[in-house]
């Protein structure tokens, strides 16, 4: 290659440095703006149905006394995470972002439990009358009528702002009333999302026909760990369709496959348009993610080619197979059947 | 033409330069909260008393035994497991330290082959670094044979007394024939690290992927074709430079991002196992997938407002490839000099998105999407005079490009009705043209219909419905042929076609029992094909249910059908249609998963797993006096795991599970390819996968 990394990484720094400088100066006093702006909107905030709810004397102390290892949902391994770091140097430090928060050195051991999930009020009673029922707390299941996605989702938000959630504003996910906690838990020791191999079944509770699609013969290696969905989709927010990490369905194909990129000297028209033309990406029934078995496949588009089953030696039931039809079938003679660099490979033979 | 896109993008603008804080909704993305109290913390009776007392250190150490009862290639495909016993360590350590920092770090090997090393680093509050390594095999088969040796790793020898028959009818794999086996190795590595200021983001993600291995390459003497073993040393090298920043009304990012491709063979050199045509042409020479290098300049830019969010995006990048040619053939006889030695060939990608979301009410909002892609096609041209098969030249040959321009437009309308109701309804329109062979153009146009109905608090019927259409033209003729009929627009890509889909699913989440009924209606007709494509129809069904039997015991289980129908017309030319082939390709899925967290009322936990899915795909060819039913293709995968875990202690845990694995198959394009099956073609000789395994696996754990 004439173009070395260091050229290419030369020639294209000096516009990307340029424009990140710009942006940073453009963008400060815009930033400074929002933070005093974010101070009005957390005094303006309306109260909701728990706002005169009080927090619980002993903080989670009491709340352990029910919710221990013996719970059916089970919180204690949250203790193994920085999210539930008892001392305050350890925890992550929520002072500046909270508006909860009553202290500038405020850091998430010491709001503990009720940070998150409000203050504990009738929730925390020891005797119920008959008939009862004890107060619900917000348990992040989406399931309380009382308090909105947008609500529910704040609570994670208030820590986990600006930069580091991107572009979630707006995005399909966001738009589709998700919650934050519909894919993560942090009552895990890790979080199972955050995984390779727990990807599949968070993603798969709403993306069941995908998720399906992975107990077929020929797939990509998902479910056993050594890719994750997050490969090739960003939950969070994308500019391509279907939330690709990349810019389209073939530049995230390349990011593993670059090897079908090219250019190349003799190109196949479908392969540089869309990989999906001919692969289906979440699994198939044949072999190579293939939508349909060759020679069928090939000649949904060249279906005037030379595998014709009316010629005498072409048939498979006859037993006397044409070379045609098996093996690889068209690819036994066009093997570049993704493009060729061979000055002679015009028919992607070679 | 008309741009409807255009408009779309302007009264937007417009809108949001219209749109001031009067418009204000009290439950928009302002930060509302839940209106709690605020917490007093520090607060000296919150004495977390009961919280375990965790150590800086938390560490987990896996020793894992494993049996495979039979030997199976196939079976090893991505763990690289083998037949006998394995033995392989786990680890997990999480240290959490006073300053505030944290990391963790986790090896999981499941063989020689295959293994995973992971490394978070996370600052207190503003910066991650991660690392992960990974490496395993893709198994493809390794009972097979070629009469061809690798050598040199680029050049593939027949053995010194191989005869050069016409044909391979009566051969016979002997000992000509060397053992073969393919698969490839891939070794992933992954760095990342991302700084968050306050003002600012700064990310980097480094990915490289290294392919080792042996592949099935293929050549041909006119209609003699041979399969290849083709050796595989490639690396793939991905890098992105990001810098964001965001406040509650705007998220910018700009990026940086370079690609590279790296093959380390340009080609492979091969001896003609057939008796050549011409005494010069013996050896042949296959190109390999060529360097290449790819990069991408791209700003995004997110405005939220109160009831609008506006997202632009604005990416310009290039793929570059100038690595030399090879020679036109290996035959001297028949050496003609290049064109070009190395043609520096290039594709210039632009894309620019416009997201555009307007909460108009608390029930109403709209959505407006409008996006180009640009694929420009820079590649200079040149005249080559390919030797075909090392035989003859060609008439001379032009090298193209594709170029494509997408132009798509949508808008959608959602209704929210009788509290949590909801109706939507989209109109979409693509208008794609495309230059390679011929210019040409496809305009796809259509509605999409959904409506969300909640019920009983938690459950949900979803109905939706599509109709699309797409219709092609050809604006530039080369040759005089009839446009209508013209062969290149009845390709897939281009044919045209009505397209409809009907899906609707029910939810009902509860505690206790979730279900989930899904079904998906598509049928594409492809209207003026004389050939290819006919029509094509998909009939998905599926269930899940999730049941909480006990409080401790959990059972799901699921049923996934799906068919898919297709009909395409074949013949020499769209004028003499003469065969048609019907195929119908019908997979279903079924599992269930039954765990009990504390059996007999001890830290005992039971897990079991069932999995099958079960594929047919038959086809049938018709011609005006024939009908013949080709032999089905079926694969059946059967999976049964039992897991038992057993806490000893508190820090010791012992889990043994049992996994059955049953794979049968049948390909007849496999299964009839023998060597000798097919006169004009040799062959690997690779049978359907065919398989019955059990692995034991032992594991004891221990943490401190």
């Amino acid at each position: 290659m004439s173009l070395t990394y260091c050229q290419l990484i030369t020639s294209h720094a000096a516009i990307v440095l340029g424009a990140m400088l710009t942006l940073t100066l453009s963008l400060s006093a815009n930033a400074l703006e929002s933070v005093d702006t974010q101070a009005v909107l957390a005094i303006e905030r309306p109260a909701s149905p728990t706002a005169k709810a009080k927090y619980s004397r002993k903080g989670a102390d009491t709340c352990l006394q029910c919710h221990d290892q013996s719970a059916t949902f089970e919180v204690m391994a949250l203790f193994k995470t920085r999210h539930g770091a008892l001392t305050p140097s350890k925890s992550p430090d929520t002072s500046a972002k909270n508006p909860q928060s009553n202290n500038s050195k405020t850091s998430l051991s010491q709001g503990q439990c009720e940070v998150c999930h409000g203050p504990i009020g009738g929730h925390g009673k020891k005797r119920l009358r008959k008939g009862v029922s004890r107060p619900a707390m917000l348990d992040f299941s989406g399931q309380q009528s009382q308090f909105s996605t947008r609500q529910i989702n704040q609570v994670c938000s208030n820590c986990h702002q600006g930069p580091q959630i991107g572009h979630w504003q707006g995005s399909m996910h966001q738009q589709s009333d998700t919650l934050c906690s519909d894919c993560h838990s942090i009552h895990n020791k890790l979080d199972p999302v955050s995984q390779a191999d727990g990807q599949l079944a968070v993603c798969g509770k709403c993306h069941g026909a995908q998720k399906h699609l992975n107990a077929r013969f020929s797939k990509h290696p998902i479910g056993k760990g050594k890719m994750a969905c997050s490969d090739c989709h960003q939950s969070h927010d994308s500019d391509s369709e279907h939330l690709l990490v990349a810019e389209s369905i073939n530049d995230t194909c390349y990011l593993c496959h670059g090897d079908k990129r090219g250019p190349f000297l003799w190109p196949h028209e479908p392969v540089s348009e869309d990989c999906t033309l001919c692969h289906n990406a979440h699994g198939s029934n044949h072999a190579h993610l293939l939508k349909q078995r060759a020679p069928f496949l090939c000649q949904q588009c060249h279906g005037n080619g030379h595998a014709d089953f009316m010629t005498t030696n072409s048939s498979i039931s006859g037993r006397r197979p044409s070379a045609f039809v098996v093996g690889k079938s068209c690819s036994n003679c066009h093997s570049s059947v993704h493009g060729s660099n061979h000055p002679s490979g015009a028919q992607l033979q070679r | 033409m008309m741009m409807p896109g255009k408009s779309i993008l302007q009264s937007g603008l417009l809108i949001i330069l219209l749109t001031g804080s009067d418009h204000l909704l009290a439950d928009d993305l302002v930060v509302d909260g839940l209106g709690w109290p605020k917490i007093e913390a520090p607060n000296p009776n919150w004495l977390c008393k009961y919280c375990p007392k965790s150590e800086p250190f938390y560490a987990e150490f896996s020793l894992n035994f494993g049996y495979l009862n039979r030997d199976n290639f196939r079976f090893g495909n991505l763990s690289g497991l083998d037949k006998g016993l394995n033995a392989y360590p786990e680890f997990f350590l999480s240290h959490i330290a006073p300053k505030g920092y944290h990391w963790t770090m986790s090896l999981d090997v499941q063989s020689i082959d295959s293994k995973v090393f992971n490394f978070r680093f996370f600052g207190r509050n503003n910066w991650q670094f991660s690392a992960r390594y990974q490496d395993f095999p893709t198994r493809q088969d390794n009972k097979l044979y070629s009469p061809f040796s690798i050598k040199n790793k680029h050049q593939l020898l027949l053995p010194d007394n191989w005869q050069f028959l016409p044909n391979m009818q009566n051969l016979v794999a002997d000992s000509q024939h060397n053992n073969l086996s393919l698969a490839l190795d891939w070794q992933r590595l992954n760095l990342g690290l991302t700084l968050h200021g306050d003002l600012l983001n700064y990310k980097m993600n480094y990915q490289r992927i290294t392919k080792s291995g042996t592949a099935a390459g293929s050549s041909a003497q006119i209609i003699n074709a041979f399969y290849l073993p083709v050796p595989i040393e490639q690396h793939i090298d991905n890098l992105e430079l990001s810098l964001s920043h965001a406040n509650l009304w705007s998220s910018t990012t700009l990026t940086y991002w370079l690609s590279r491709f790296s093959n380390h063979r340009d080609s492979i050199r091969y001896e003609l196992p057939y008796q050549s045509l011409s005494p010069a042409a013996t050896s042949g020479q296959s190109a390999l997938a060529p360097d290449n290098t790819a990069y991408k300049i791209a700003a995004s830019l997110s405005l939220h407002k109160p009831g609008i969010t506006l997202k632009a995006y604005l990416a310009i990048g290039e793929q570059m490839q100038d690595s030399p040619l090879l020679p036109y053939t290996v035959n001297n006889a028949l050496a003609v000099a290049l064109p070009i030695g190395a043609p520096k060939l290039k594709v210039v990608n632009k894309q620019f998105n416009l997201r555009y979301h307007w909460r108009l009410s608390p029930t109403w909002s709209l959505k407006a999407k409008y996006k180009v892609i640009d694929r420009d096609n820079r590649s200079p041209q040149w005249q080559f005079t390919p030797v075909y098969s090392d035989l003859y030249i060609t008439e001379p040959l032009t090298n193209l490009g594709l170029d494509i321009n997408v132009k798509k437009t949508s808008v959608t309308s959602k209704w929210r009705f009788s509290g949590s109701k909801s109706f939507s309804l989209q109109w979409q329109e693509t208008n794609k043209s495309r230059y390679f062979k011929i210019k040409s153009r496809s305009h796809d146009q259509g509605f999409s219909a959904r409506l969300n109905l909640p019920f009983n608090q938690y459950g949900q019927v979803n109905l939706r419905s599509e109709r699309f259409t797409r219709s092609a033209r050809q604006w530039q003729t080369i040759d005089l042929v009839d446009i209508k009929y013209h062969p290149i627009l009845q390709k897939f890509t281009f044919a045209d076609r009505k397209q409809s889909r009907w899906a609707l699913s029910y939810a009902l989440p509860l505690d206790a029992f979730s279900l989930q009924l899904g079904s998906d209606f598509r049928r594409e007709h492809y209207k003026n094909s004389s050939l290819g494509l006919d029509k094509s129809t998909t009939k998905i069904v599926n269930l899940h249910l999730d049941w909480r039997l006990a409080p401790r015991t959990l059972f799901n289980t699921f049923v996934d059908w799906q068919s898919v129908e297709a009909k395409l017309n074949a013949g020499l030319s769209p004028a003499s249609q003469a065969w048609s082939a019907a195929s119908t390709d019908k997979v279903t899925s079924l599992g269930f998963n039954l765990s009990v967290s504390q059996l007999f009322e001890q830290p005992l936990a039971l897990s079991l797993k069932f999995i099958k899915s079960k594929a047919n795909s038959d086809m049938d060819i018709r011609s005006v006096l024939t009908f013949e039913s080709l032999p089905r293709i079926t694969s059946d995968w059967t999976s049964v795991v039992m897991e038992l875990v057993f806490q000893v202690r508190q820090d010791w845990i012992i889990k043994a599970s049992y996994q059955d694995d049953k794979f049968a198959s049948a390909d007849p394009s496999l299964d009839l390819s023998y060597p000798g099956a097919v006169s004009n073609l040799l062959t690997f000789g690779a049978l359907s996968h065919n398989y019955k395994v059990n692995y034991v696996l032992l594991s004891l754990t221990h943490k401190f």
